[in-house]
């Protein structure tokens, strides 16, 4: 009782010590130490963890820049039931031509409500080698929302800009770029600026289809014809009566397409998948071994940990904290090498090989990237440190 | 309170099994009052370690109970046994005492950090053990850093981390480089005053001819004491 004031002073005094002591942790300033003690192997085992995240974060990114951007160039298409192609136009070449005079045509058949045609090819506006692309009717912009200026209404070398590429050469409406094919370049004024919902779109320039087929030497031919019909029921009548008209194109639905790339994704999806668990296991079979040899390593350590009294549990702990920080530094590497990796890839997709892929990186995939790592570290770090945790302590002691 | 720190009954230990069979233990009963102080001396292989290691709950005997504080330490299974060696035991071993890469200090915070001691209190619990063996100053050595009587010294302030029961040292003064007769039995009788009760395998004619009572052992049989 005589004490008591003098124990509650005390009592003070430690939670406003315990307060000011940073929290920390033995078993981690353990784990942390022995990792450093053992640089080679830790180094080694984290690779491993590095190796597996940077590929799922860059295929991840990639897959879904790719994925995205075809679903977005299939809605720039957007409102058209049918699109004509050349039988041998791929989706994402440059487009072997079609004859102009199949418009005309098509647009005859019974049904087909509206046409619009198109002529892709890629060249150089200004400093930037992206997709030119001339339509025609210029009225009706499909799938483009105009966000700024007006449309190509005056002069053939009027031209629109996507969002993307008007940040990029920080344009402005009223501009003059020049616009560079293999054949011919010309002067064009910048008279508007548009948003897609493809990446692709907004970084590419629109211009009337006349002034394209001239800039590529392509006079009366088109890359493809988009075709609205009045009812959906009349859509494969008139795909038929279309491929009837000529050989060499080929119809597609628009709903054939979606399914197409839907499929596609689902296929790319799987591929990372396995890849990525692949690597990821690897890497898991990497910390599982540095984790087994430190426990043969530190049997008389774990001897001594037994001896003093730590339960099965806090020995667990001390051995998983190991594996866990493997997985901490291998994830965070993992995801910045991954982010720069799929960077990097778009940069020289861009400017050296002349295709256009977008990555897509977000905080989910970064995130994922991530928890993979810890949950890697943690599932394959649990056995070995449950075995260390196991020896007996006589069997640990006798080990020197 | 049980007046036995310590019971024994009929401890034997076998190594191997089969055809070749060591008898480590061949039958030893013993027993040690609360507060006294205990050497146990024999001439090498005759038992002592296990002896000790039976008792502090490391190793199981063969055959025969151990009593630690009235408690049957030989039905204990692997949970109460870590709680049993965190409570009531504390143990010095020859060789090798310290967790190389924790300090001093955090080599003595972690007993007391598994018996769930907080951090403030903990390092304040932990520097005044060492202090108590005469290690102010080199808290925050490593063991690498530190000669082999320092480490031991650290390992005894380990061991009276958690206030333990009973203090097993296993040939503390054995070897070169380790403490001293005279420093250990100074210290020794200092921590007495707290009551614990010290059983200290040793070969060192002055610890045994300071301690309260010597038990001589020869090939696993206690023959004297
Ligand atoms: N793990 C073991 N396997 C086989 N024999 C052992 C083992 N540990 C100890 N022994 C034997 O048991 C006997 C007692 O050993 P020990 O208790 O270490 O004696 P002391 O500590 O008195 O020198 C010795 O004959 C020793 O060889
Ligand atoms: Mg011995």
């Amino acid at each position: 009782m005589k004490g008591s004031h003098k124990e509650k002073e005390g009592r003070t005094f430690e939670v406003i010590k315990s307060s000011l002591t940073l929290p920390y942790s033995l078993e981690l300033s353990m784990a942390l130490r022995n990792l450093v003690r053992r640089k080679i192997r830790s180094i080694l085992a984290t690779f491993g963890v590095v190796i597996g995240i940077t590929t799922m974060v860059t295929l991840s990114a990639v897959s879904n820049g790719m994925s995205s951007q075809m679903v977005g160039w299939v809605r720039s298409f957007m409102g058209s039931d049918l699109v004509v192609t050349h039988t041998d136009s791929e989706t994402f070449s440059i487009q072997e031509n079609i004859p102009e005079d199949l418009v005309k045509r098509i647009s005859s058949i019974d049904g087909v409500t509206s046409l619009t045609a198109e002529l892709d090819n890629a060249a150089t506006v200004g400093e930037v080698r992206t997709l030119v692309r001339g339509i025609r009717p210029v009225e009706e912009l499909r799938g483009l929302t105009l966000v700024e200026g007006v449309n190509l209404l005056e002069s053939p070398y009027d031209m629109l800009v996507g969002v993307d590429l008007k940040r990029e050469c920080s344009l402005r409406v009223g501009d003059t770029v020049k616009i560079s094919s293999p054949h011919s370049a010309k002067e064009f004024r910048v008279v508007g600026v548009f948003q897609s919902q493809s990446s692709l779109l907004d970084r590419a320039v629109i211009i009337r289809l006349e002034t394209a087929q001239e800039l590529f030497r392509a006079k009366n031919l088109v890359s493809l014809i988009l075709v609205d019909v009045r009812e959906p029921k009349m859509i494969n009548e008139i795909k038929r009566q279309i491929e009837g008209l000529t050989g060499g194109v080929k119809v597609i639905r628009q709903d054939a397409i979606i399914k197409t790339i839907q499929q596609g994704k689902d296929l790319l999806e799987t591929f990372l998948l396995s890849v990525s668990s692949i690597s990821l296991i690897i890497a898991g079979v990497g910390i599982m071994n540095t984790m087994f040899m430190s426990m043969v390593e530190r049997k008389r350590e774990i001897g001594i940990l037994k001896a003093i009294g730590l339960s099965r549990t806090q020995i667990v702990k001390i051995f998983l904290l190991e594996s866990i920080l493997i997985g901490v530094f291998g994830g965070l590497i993992g995801v910045l090498l991954g982010s720069i990796f799929s960077k990097a890839i778009e940069y020289v997709s861009l400017n050296y090989l002349g295709t256009s892929l977008f990555v897509s990186l977000n905080w989910g995939i970064l995130s994922f990237g991530f928890i993979l790592a810890l949950l890697c570290a943690s599932v394959f770090g649990l056995y070995p440190s449950w075995r260390a945790a196991s020896l007996s302590p006589m069997e640990a002691l006798r080990y020197e | 309170m049980n007046r036995w720190a310590v019971e024994a009954y009929d401890l034997v230990k076998t190594y191997g099994n089969g055809k070749v069979r060591v008898y480590a233990l061949r039958g030893v009963d013993l027993k040690v009052k609360q507060g006294e102080i205990v050497s146990i001396v024999g001439p090498s292989g005759c038992g002592k370690s296990t002896l000790l290691n039976i008792l502090g709950g490391i190793d199981k005997p063969t055959i025969g109970r151990v009593f630690v504080c009235g408690e049957d330490v030989t039905a204990m299974n692997e949970a109460e046994l870590a709680h049993f060696r965190l409570k009531k035991i504390g143990i010095v071993f020859q060789f090798f005492n310290l967790i190389p890469t924790l300090t001093a200090l955090e080599n003595v915070e972690l007993r007391l950090a598994a018996s769930g001691c907080g951090n403030g209190v903990r390092k304040d619990k932990a520097c005044e053990l060492l202090a108590r063996v005469g290690m102010n100053g080199k808290e925050g050595r490593k063991p690498s850093e530190l000669s082999g009587g320092e480490q031991q010294r650290v390992a005894i302030a380990r061991a009276l981390a958690n206030n333990p029961a009973v203090v097993l040292m296993d040939e503390p003064t054995g070897n070169l480089d380790s403490i001293t007769a005279k420093d250990l039995i100074t210290m020794i009788d200092k921590l007495n005053a707290q009551g614990q009760t010290f059983v200290i395998a040793t070969h060192d004619s002055s610890v045994k001819e300071s301690t309260d009572r010597v038990i001589t052992m020869r090939d696993g049989v206690v023959i004297d004491g």
